[in-house]
This record gives C-alpha cells, structure tokens and sequence, in this order.
C-alpha cells in the first residue's frame, strides 16, 4: 500500500501527538521527565509487519492491548521490551515488584495500568485529531514474541487488515526503555483516519 | 490582523494551523527548520511566532533562546505534543509567551493570538 507524503505526514503528526501525550501521562505515573524519539511510521498488511517489528525488538515482549471502537476501531498496543518492562514495574513501585527482573503477578497489574494510562492518552489524541468518540476496552496484559503479538491482534475479521506501526524510543530519566506502539486497524478505519486528516487541511 | 511565522516540521501541522490562522483573516508564513525560522523572523518581523519543539536542525527551545537574542520583545506561542508539564515550564522560563497542545483548537489559538495581541510588548 503506497501511502503520498502527505498522507504519510498527516498520519506520523498524529502519531506524534499521541505518543507525546502518552509520554505526558507516563511523566505524571512516573514523576519523570519523559525524553520522546520523532517516530518512525509503517503502513503495512499485517503479514508483512513480522519481518518490520522484527528489526527492532526480539525475545520476548511485554505487551499490553486496548482494544478500542467507534468510528475508528482495532487494536492498539503497547510494546516493551521484557527486561526493560520489568525495570519500569521495579521503578514505579520502589523496587517491591519484578525482583531478579521477573515480570511476576504484581508486576503485570503494574504494567497493566502503565498500558492503560498511555495507550488511553494516545487513543484520547487520536480522538481529539480525528473528532471522533473513541471508546476503549479493559487492557489486557501479556508476555509474547513477536509471533504471539501478531496472532493476539484483534481487527475486524470481514475485513483487509492493515498495521500503523509507530516506533520510537522513549527515555525516562533514570531509565532508557525501548517503546513500540502498535495500531492495527481494518482498511474501513484506515480509509476515514486518512479522510479526516486530509479534511482537516483542505 | 497580525502577521504570523508558523514553524514546525511538519507539513500537515503547518497546513493544519495556517488554516486556523488564515480564517481569522491573519497573514501566514511558514518555516519548516529552526534555521529558516530564524532567517524569516529577521526577514519579516512577524507579530508573532507560533513554534513547535521537535524539529530536526534545532530543538524549539534552542528557536526560542536565539529568537529572544535577536528580539527581546517576540512574542512566541509554543505549540507542541510534547505537553509534560516539565516541558512547559521550560517553555515558559525560556520566555515564550504561550503554550498550548497539540491537537490546537481554532477558538483556542486564535483567542489567545487576540489577546496576546493586545498585550504591551515584553
């Protein structure tokens, strides 16, 4: 799918903005100053996304998914790396969860929430850009590979499936995690997030 | 109406705000590099600047610092994602005038260009 500049431009400023608003939410969790990457952006088709992802992470992943729905719907997701993820859960609990670096019951209820808080920021913006009502359903919180994250995607099913693959780096100040957001959306999504962006200008 | 430098990376942003601006019958330039908005603020002498933070050549902040040497008295709106509070209290020690989020909504930005307007130079 060839996406014109401008097309792709209007999709990464929106990317953007959720991203910075999700690192926002993550700085108040935190009490961090969050230091965000200008993201790279795919469009792919869902099959085609393994050979991508696989670029930048590998091994195991701690992923959290919100499904969300309205006019736009399918599946964001939350990326960290495994070790990574359970640094971030022993931060934000003062070293009481993910000890020896497990990702244990208290640590994934921890990253559930971190999930929740970005991810909602992020569907929030996207709401805000795209004037839309984007509902969100309870995260879910997983330890995949990157095989388990691409059968575990939730996009309507009658539908071609494409992937809005948002990569970048996000630093906390004591901490430097690698961050993937992953948005897939069915092409009926993707069509009106591009025509309302477009709208938006023209 | 006032004349208005917008400078951001992106040209989606640029188009979005230049809409915005264009319908309260302001006049609009634009700079997509720190570089090329310092060079059209000397060129123009806008009445203000509307600047985003992330951009490739020089952070917004780095804009600001050098826009406030050429020109004690510019007045700069910072638009930016990057809405951490940490962030905007940078932004307004480096004596930008404003701050407001991205995504900006047209009452909001053009009220606070009117009002920024009708305040006495810095």
């Amino acid at each position: 799918m060839i996406i014109p500049p401008a097309e792709r431009d209007a999709l990464t400023e929106l990317f953007n903005i959720g991203l910075h608003r999700a690192a926002a939410s993550l700085s108040e969790l935190t009490n961090q100053r969050i230091i965000v990457d200008l993201p790279q952006l795919w469009v792919l088709p869902l099959d085609q996304m393994r050979a991508r992802l696989g670029e930048v992470v590998d091994g195991d992943l701690a992923t959290v998914h919100q499904i969300f729905s309205g006019p736009v719907g399918g599946d964001a997701v939350l990326l960290l790396e495994y070790d990574k993820a359970a640094l971030l859960a022993n931060l934000m609990t003062g070293g009481e969860v993910a000890l020896g670096g497990r990702i244990d019951q208290s640590a994934r209820e921890v990253l559930a929430e971190v999930g929740n808080v970005v991810l909602s920021a992020c569907l929030s913006a996207f709401g805000d850009m795209l004037r839309v009502a984007v509902s969100f359903s309870v995260p879910r919180m997983h330890i995949e590979s990157v095989e388990g994250l691409l059968r575990s995607l939730q996009v309507g099913a009658d539908e071609v499936q494409y992937v809005m693959l948002a990569a970048t780096r996000f630093r906390l100040s004591e901490l430097e995690i690698g961050g993937y957001l992953v948005v897939a959306v069915g092409v009926t999504s993707l069509s009106l997030i591009s025509q309302t962006l477009t709208d938006r200008v023209s | 109406m006032a004349t208005i430098l917008v400078v951001d990376d992106s040209g989606y942003a640029r188009r979005v705000h230049r809409r915005i601006l264009e319908s309260g019958d302001h006049t609009v330039h634009e700079a997509s590099t720190g570089l090329e908005a310092l060079e059209r603020y000397f060129l123009l002498k806008p009445d203000v600047v509307l600047l985003d933070l992330s951009m490739e050549d020089m952070s917004g902040l780095e804009v600001l610092r050098k826009l406030r040497e050429m020109d004690a008295a510019v007045r700069v709106i910072v638009v930016s994602a990057d809405i951490q509070r940490t962030t905007e209290r940078m932004v307004s020690e480096g004596g930008a005038s404003r701050f407001l989020g991205k995504p900006v909504a047209t009452e909001d930005l053009l009220t606070t260009i009117s009002v920024l307007l009708q305040e006495a130079p810095r």
